[in-house]
């Protein structure tokens, strides 16, 4: 205590700066609160894209490769060409978050998995339609490097992780598993995103994993796995990522929708004929080691055609899980899936 | 009077949650009636998603966070004793506990299966850095809040230092140690999901909470919270019950 000032006063004093202390709180809540609802939100939904020439607001998850067409439509000008504003309205770290974002009605567009996007729609959690097909095939059952396991069999007992229950990783290895003579029981299964599949493998916590390209990859180039069995072995032609579109967007924006899958198609068709001059795109867009890309990118099948029959049965998967419940599958997908908006906007 | 606030305040936040709700200003949140409808259902069977009971998740979620807890406030207490009686070891820790201190426990999930492999273990290494840091800052802090003359005085009768760290330091620290631990609990409970996130299996209520959001069952993710809550909350009574047992001499 300072020689000469009395407790009261230093009370006084201490009350003081709290004061001020709380009015600078109030005051930098007060701005922000002000601030954000200008700055992002909601508030663009139900306005007219093409009237107003308001950006359509795309959103994609980080780390991967599937929305490599958004990129090239972008730096390739496809978006221009097509009469549309495209910006970046943000990058998820999983489909169920891009998912909530389609909910809260941030966003118009969006790369995602067709896992997420079924079960939030399929739950009336979120209310999109799928217009296009980003990419299919190209997840992998990966084993262990240096275990001796030659066919699925030889996992009876192991440590499998899968990203979760009821994505479309979750549903080839219950196939292959079935496919195998095995109940879906028959490996310990366990939950890792599969960025950390990787520790995961490189700290013998897991003796498999599957998981999508660039995983795959990565896994295999850094030494820690090798592939026993290729999606495409378990379920041929099985989409992967969708490009999906917000149902008000659509409902409002028809023209802009078509324009999108249009730039879409032409990405994709970019992609397949340039294969290197994409790869290299690729590798700038995600920061990915060159060979990680290469690889990933040769076990990737881009198209943007969607087949809705593999797409249901997936659905029927997620139906007989009793993880969404649907009467009708097939009148589900018809709904959920526009395959012919292309012609449809031309039209 | 205060009792009935006691019953009454989570009364009206349910209320008002319901209300909220109803009224369209949560979004997509599920109100208070269907979180008790998947709760009851969590109660009377196996977990739709996992196929597991209620109870087995609690127990294995329970586990983990007593045995990350437990080696924490172990740790936590021993270095905070050594950090607030010796200046020095304050001087070499302070800046690398204030640095790790901020980071979120989702950020060590890969750390933790690299260091740890998979299972519980890395599961209670996340538990433990949440609930590390508050135990260790708090117990430093009581330390260091010993009066001066409590402390010279105990030299003067001829206390050893050893003897003032016992004798004096320690009891009279007790407090701001019970006020880490309770934190450091919440804390760790905090850091459930990310703790369950390493590869733990099939059980456990974080992954419970985190399956139930993939599938888009927000009912049962939020009965899943609903449970943490409770628990946490029955949890943190039993240590301020101790620490008013173990301080009623104050």
């Amino acid at each position: 205590m300072k020689k000469g000032i009395t407790k009261p006063v230093q009370k006084k004093k201490a009350a003081k700066h709290v004061s001020v202390l709380l009015i600078f709180f109030m005051a930098l809540t007060l701005f922000f609160v002000l601030l954000l609802p200008g700055c992002t939100g909601p508030e663009q939904e139900n306005k007219l894209i093409e009237e107003e020439k308001i950006p359509i607001r795309m959103a994609y998850l980080y780390n991967d490769l599937h929305q490599l067409a958004y990129y090239v439509a972008q730096q390739k000008g496809f978006y221009e060409d097509a009469g549309l504003q495209v910006k970046e309205a943000g990058v998820y770290g999983s489909g169920v978050e891009l998912m909530a974002a389609f909910q809260a009605g941030s966003l118009d567009a969006g790369y995602v998995g067709l896992a997420p996007a079924t079960v939030a729609v399929a739950n009336g959690k979120a209310e999109v339609s799928v217009v296009a097909l980003a990419n299919q095939v190209g997840s992998a059952l990966v084993v262990r490097d240096g275990l001796e396991v030659e066919a699925i069999a030889d996992l009876e007992g192991q440590r499998v992780a899968v990203p979760n229950l009821g994505t479309v990783q979750d549903f080839l290895l219950n196939r292959a598993l079935e496919e195998a003579g095995l109940k879906t029981t028959a490996v310990e299964k366990t939950f890792i995103s599969p960025s950390e599949m990787i520790s995961g493998m490189a700290s013998e916590g897991i003796e498999a994993c599957i998981a999508w390209e660039p995983y795959v990859s990565k896994l295999v180039n850094r030494g820690y796995g090798q592939v026993l069995l290729w999606s495409h072995e378990i379920w041929e032609n099985h989409p992967c990522c969708v490009l999906a579109v917000d149902e008000e967007f659509l409902k409002n924006n028809r023209e802009a929708a078509a324009s999108l899958v249009e730039a879409h198609n032409r990405a994709t068709d970019f992609i397949l004929q340039n294969k290197e001059e994409a790869k290299e795109m690729a590798k700038d867009f995600t920061g990915l080691s060159e060979d990680v890309v290469k690889e990933a990118m040769e076990n990737i099948e881009f198209t943007s055609e969607l087949d809705a029959e593999e797409a249901e049965t997936y659905a029927r998967y997620l139906v007989n899980q009793g993880l969404v419940e649907l009467e009708d599958t097939a009148a589900f997908m018809s709904e959920f899936i526009h395959e012919s908006l292309l012609e449809e906007g031309i039209n | 009077m205060n009792r009935w606030f006691t019953v009454l305040s989570p009364l009206a936040f349910i209320i008002i949650w319901h209300v909220a709700g109803t009224l369209g200003w949560l979004g997509d949140t599920p109100l208070p009636a269907e979180v008790a409808v998947a709760l009851g259902n969590l109660l009377r069977g196996e977990d739709p998603f996992l196929g597991e009971l209620l109870r087995i998740h609690v127990a294995v979620s329970l586990v983990r966070i007593m045995a990350g807890f437990a080696l924490a406030a172990l740790c936590g207490i021993g270095l905070g004793l050594a950090m607030g009686w010796f200046p020095t070891v304050q001087i070499v820790m302070r800046p690398i506990l204030e640095m790790l201190r901020p980071i979120p426990p989702f950020a060590w999930v890969v750390l933790a299966i690299l260091w740890f492999s998979t299972g519980n273990a890395p599961a209670i290494f996340i538990t433990f850095l949440g609930a590390f840091f508050p135990v260790a800052l708090n117990t430093t802090a009581g330390v260091e809040g010993v009066s001066p003359v409590l402390r010279e005085a105990a030299s003067t009768l001829g206390a050893s230092r050893w003897d003032s760290l016992r004798m004096v330091a320690i009891p009279a620290a007790v407090p701001e140690i019970f006020t880490g631990l309770r934190i450091g609990l919440g804390v760790a409970w905090m850091s459930l999901i990310a703790a369950e996130m390493v590869g733990v299996g099939t059980r456990g209520l974080g992954l419970l909470i985190e399956t139930s959001k993939m599938v888009w069952r927000l009912d049962y993710a939020v009965a899943g919270m609903v449970v943490i809550g409770l628990v946490g909350f029955f949890l943190d009574f039993l240590m301020r019950w101790w620490s008013g047992y173990l301080l009623r001499w104050r």
